[in-house]
């Protein structure tokens, strides 16, 4: 008795018959994919919070005498220093009404907007303007599967009204929207590696024919259709508000449909090179969270391999908040921020070398994987780490730390660069100029030209 | 303390020259801006209210303000504007003062304006969250089903996971919908003929796809899946669709399943939508969204067949019937949703879910413990919602709690045995309220101590809704770390040396006397009587100048505190609404409540404007659309 309606359908789209027409998404171009050609560019942002132990990261030497291996926390990346770019001396914005420096400066990271608490008398939930992955997604990502993937490793669902007034959006939350009708609305974070991989997988199914997903498509096309119709018969009779919220729903059955336009025009199972969906494996959080942190960091680059995905952004926590992580796993008990604060730099350095050492977990699965170029995936992909703030004793933007790995933008490579206050998000404009978008001329706030000295 | 005494100096003196009434005794006619005095009376509750009091009386030495004092404008907006707050004058701007000043003089109340002038505009149309969207399938299709495990985490917007602002649509929940959709339906249309809830939507045959027949299944089904009746014009596209289906594919039954997904991913089941056209001035909500915020509010769920009537013939904005509602829809069993979900997160239980507690400090310590106390408090709470004999001031002093033997034993209550929880009397035990409770101990600390800072704002904040101020930048907001070869100190201790530093004092004694009084329980919520050997020290006094020596005490007065009811019908309107109705209009409701049961209190917050009125918002359209990149 019961329907399952992708299974045991006669032929949907076969007969003449067939009132339901499928909206062909006629802008999209199919898969832009050489087979021999060109690799895309990609972009991942890779944030963690209370910034690093100065003493312990700051290089001793500048330019390309610096040398990872002499601090603790930058040792790691000692096998990718000719990957890698480390740059300080960058003033971030943060916020702009009090109690906001760890929210501010997690805002400002990829928008290069300060934030404030509040926004018309109500908590302020929405950044002043998109976060760069979400930018680029928007502008160049939407012929790939998944335009935009947004990880965290630290579950978000602590929200509402955080300390100081502050909506814990702002803590929680790096990515974005660029979509117009959802402009600088939260992107909601994934956390879970199955979901991570239903998502970029789906359709993945070894067992159903494309017939069977085209028809089971189709369906869901049409159904799509007729709840947009809803839609637009309700949304003259909403006040101002409750538009908003259907800007939202709008953009979501565009994306979807999107979606399955692009699966329909062989996006999805016809994955180039050697990348294999089938063989990761996939770790659920633990007592120790590194395996299931590096499950992520293993789709991100199975993502970028299939090219179902160009541009991420992975959060790793909050800064701010007291409650968190713990890290009595590795011998440090307490919570990270609240540590912070302290003058126990041991276990400070602990810490960061924990999370450092996620982020270079990463970056050894780029520089070890084959692009279908031939090249490193990690030739073609620019990884951006940064922070909320400069360090846990200062809770300024001033002089933030940042490190760059990767080739995609064309950067000088294997050094470290000191800035004298320069304006951060100028970074940010420069990796976009480099990486396709080369006509932006200012970000955020202020930035209106690209960093200088990078090449 | 001397910075403080410096500014209330100045402000008597700034006072002494600011408007005067004239000789005659007549004060030049003022003419007030209600909308402005309204966001001025927020204000006050977060950045005056701790000094000064309700109005003006003072809460704190030379917190009083003499009103007789200013009968203008100018001179009390620049007075605000330049030492106040007295913390950090920078923190209420020109536009702030301006707003203050005008709800100073409106008498500290906006009593007298309408609604449309001072009840907060209405926030964005709310999705359904996840427990929202369980419990209304559930109602339903009369499905075992709970779809929206599944879905996307929900977002939390004023301690509240029913904001519309952040409650997201996007295409991972658009998707994670559709899965449901076609679980549900499909569990649906494999019910037997016979079975009631099929019966009551397939109320004819269409089998043929007869199209008389279709239509009025997509009407009944529709006025339950979208709760109001549809139009011919909303009718029409799904009867199309079913006969597209229908040819193509000659299955009446699996075009009908398409059909019934259509209607439940349609904006109209998964918002609570209320579209009058009317955007110009509060106005009553309409009978069927009224079906809706009744049954949402205290079910979390659809409305059922008696709302539905009663909106029908167009009842639902009349007082008697809807304090009948109240009442009815609280005993029934579907009210343990108002427990679970606005209970749950008014006590703040999530603050479990991050609970940490140090295996070293903590060694008998056991996760399993949280979702006990998580229990107790439910079940605490439940028993205010399902008796109507105790008051909301009793959440905080009532000698009862419910335990089962693991959890009495931890707490060293004697004779309780089995997995079941009972209710304990605790008298004497030093445990009382929700205080007791090892969920608002445990989720108050952190992983080493307990912290008498989180305690004091989960009491000021949560229960009485009033704000703290904020620390000024760059302070160390952490107590110094205890040093191993010092002689070990009190929590007590430490938190006071770190109030010794005047950055800190001024907030810090109207937080920590508060957070003083549980001291005497550890921060994994156990009793002690001692910490590293010497005497726990739990006496305080509260600002306001009353003593207590422990937590029974302190319980005691916090229990008559003069804001708790106003506060819990905030929360309530937050959680009701999903966006903030204001602290002034909700201690108005209060002052209606004769004995403040929950359900008393939760019946004159449904009779009032707050709830029963649609307030539309300005279109401004620079109010929230940011910048544009280029």
């Amino acid at each position: 008795m019961i329907k399952r309606f992708p299974i045991s359908r006669r032929a949907f789209l076969g007969g003449s018959s067939v009132a339901i027409a499928l909206p062909f998404l006629e802008a999209l171009s199919p898969p832009v994919r050489g087979a021999e050609g060109e690799a895309p560019k990609r972009f991942s942002a890779w944030f963690s919070p209370n910034g690093v132990v100065r003493n312990a990261w700051d290089p001793q030497n500048m330019g390309s005498a610096f040398d990872p291996s002499a601090k603790r926390l930058t040792a790691m990346f000692a096998p990718f220093k000719d990957d890698m770019l480390l740059v300080s001396g960058l003033n971030s914005r943060g916020t702009r009404t009090a109690g906001g420096m760890h929210a501010g400066g997690t805002v400002a990271f990829l928008t290069g907007y300060g934030s404030s608490s509040m926004r018309d008398g109500q908590l302020n939930t929405q950044a002043d303007g998109p976060s760069m992955e979400q930018f680029l997604a928007e502008n160049l990502g939407q012929q790939t599967k998944v335009p935009a993937l947004v990880l965290a490793a630290n579950p978000s669902d602590a929200t509402g009204n955080c300390p100081f007034g502050w909506s814990c959006e702002f803590f929680f939350n790096m990515s974005y929207s660029a979509k117009p009708e959802t402009l600088g609305k939260v992107v909601p974070q994934m956390t879970d590696p199955k979901k991570v991989f239903d998502l970029l997988f789906a359709g993945f199914d070894p067992n159903s024919s494309s017939e069977t997903i085209s028809r089971r498509d189709a369906f869901r096309t049409s159904i799509l259709d007729l709840v947009k119709e809803d839609a637009k018969r309700l949304q003259p009779k909403l006040s101002y508000r409750d538009r908003g919220k259907l800007d939202e729903y709008f953009t979501g059955v565009r994306e979807i449909e999107r979606r399955i336009e692009v699966a329909r025009q062989g996006g999805n199972g016809s994955t180039p090179g050697a990348c294999d969906p089938s063989t990761i494996r996939l770790v659920p959080e633990d007592t120790n969270p590194g395996p299931y942190m590096d499950t992520l960091a293993d789709l991100q680059v199975l993502a970028f391999q299939c090219d179902i995905n160009r541009y991420q952004s992975y959060f790793y926590d909050n800064g701010g908040l007291s409650k968190g992580r713990d890290y009595t796993f590795i011998d440090a008990p307490g919570v990270h921020h609240t540590i912070s604060h302290t003058n126990d730099f041991k276990k400070l350095e602990i810490i960061h070398e924990f999370i450092f050492q996620r982020l270079a977990y990463f970056i050894k699965r780029l520089s070890e994987t084959e692009d279908f170029d031939g090249r490193r995936l990690i030739d073609n992909t620019l990884v951006w780490w940064s922070s909320d703030i400069t360090n846990g004793k200062n809770h300024s933007q001033k002089n933030m730390p940042a490190m760059l790995f990767g080739h995609a933008a064309g950067f000088k490579m294997g050094q470290a660069i000191k800035y004298q206050g320069d304006d951060f998000a100028e970074l940010n404009l420069a990796i976009m100029n480099q990486i396709g978008m080369p006509e932006l001329k200012k970000w955020g706030e202020g930035a209106k030209k690209p960093l200088a000295g990078l090449f | 303390m001397y910075m403080r005494l410096l500014i209330v100096i100045t402000f008597l003196l700034l006072a002494a020259c600011g408007g005067q009434p004239d000789g005659e005794g007549n004060t030049p006619e003022l003419k007030l801006d209600w909308p402005q005095a309204r966001l001025g009376a927020e204000l006050w509750h977060e950045q005056c209210f701790l000094c000064h009091g309700f109005e003006g009386e003072g809460r704190v030495k030379n917190g009083e303000i003499d009103m007789d004092r200013y009968s203008e404008r100018e001179p009390l907006v620049n007075l605000i504007e330049l030492t106040m707050p007295s913390m950090d004058a920078s923190a209420c701007d020109r536009s702030c003062a301006e707003k203050i000043a005008e709800y100073m003089l409106a008498g500290f109340t906006t009593g007298g304006a309408s609604a449309n002038q001072v009840i907060p505009a209405s926030g964005p149309m709310q999705r359904l969250n996840r427990y929202q969207y369980n419990r209304t399938v559930r109602d339903l299709f009369d499905t075992k089903l709970t779809p929206a495990d599944e879905f996307p985490a929900d977002s939390r917007a004023y301690g509240y996971d029913t904001a519309g602002a952040v409650l997201l649509v996007d295409d991972q929940y658009l998707e994670a919908l559709e899965k449901a959709a076609t679980q549900l339906t499909d569990d649906f249309f494999s019910k037997p003929a016979q079975d009631a809830i099929r019966k009551r939507y397939l109320v004819c045959n269409f089998d043929n796809g007869d199209s008389n027949c279709v239509e009025k299944i997509i009407a009944t089904f529709g006025l339950y899946a979208w709760r109001r009746p549809l139009n011919a014009n909303e009718i029409k596209p799904y009867a199309d669709f079913f006969k597209q289906v229908f040819i193509a594919e000659n299955d009446a039954q699996f075009a009908m399943q398409l059909v019934f997904q259509g209607l439940i991913l349609s904006p109209n089941f998964m918002f609570r939508v209320e579209s009058d056209g009317n955007e110009i001035e509060a106005h009553p909500v309409g009978q069927y969204e009224m079906a809706s915020r009744l049954s949402y509010l205290i079910w979390s769920s659809m409305p059922d067949e008696e709302l539905f009537d009663l909106a029908a013939q167009g009842k639902l904005q009349q007082p008697e019937v809807l304090a009948a509602q109240v009442d009815r829809l609280f005993t029934s069993p579907k009210a343990i949703a108002f427990t679970e979900q606005f209970g749950a997160q008014y006590l703040v239980l999530h603050g479990l879910d991050s609970a940490n507690p140090s295996p070293e400090v903590y060694p008998m310590w056991q996760d399993e413990l949280a979702a006990l106390m998580r229990k107790e408090t439910l079940l605490f709470f439940q028993e205010f919602v399902s008796r109507n004999d105790l008051t909301i001031n009793q959440l905080l002093s009532a000698p009862f709690s419910f335990v089962n033997e693991t959890l009495a034993d931890y707490y060293e209550i004697p004779g309780i045995v089995g997995d079941e929880f009972t209710k304990v009397d605790l008298s004497g035990s030093g445990r009382v309220g929700v205080f007791g409770h090892g969920s608002f101990l445990t989720s108050t600390s952190i992983s080493n101590r307990t912290s008498p800072v989180a305690r004091g704002m989960w009491v000021l904040e949560q229960l009485l809704c009033t704000k703290t101020p904020e620390p000024p930048d760059n302070v160390m907001t952490d107590l110094q770390p205890i040093d191993p070869n010092a002689e070990p100190k009190t929590t007590r201790e430490r938190l006071e040396q770190h109030r010794a530093d005047p950055n800190c004092r001024d907030c810090h004694r109207a937080i920590d006397s508060v957070g003083i009084g549980f001291e005497n329980f550890d921060g994994i919520g156990r009793y002690r009587a001692d910490e590293f050997g010497m005497p726990v020290d739990s006496a305080a006094v509260l600002p306001d100048g009353r003593a207590f020596t422990n937590a029974v005490e302190l319980a005691e007065l916090l229990s008559t505190d003069e804001r708790l009811l106003g506060c819990f019908i905030n929360q309530v309107s937050t959680y009701a609404t999903g966006s903030p109705s204001g602290l002034e209009s909700t201690r108005i409701v209060g002052k209606r409540v004769d004995t403040p049961t929950i359900r008393n209190t939760v019946r004159e917050f449904v009779l009032s404007d707050l709830f029963r009125l649609r307030v539309p918002g300005l279109q401004s359209a620079s109010s929230s659309s940011p910048e544009v990149q280029p």
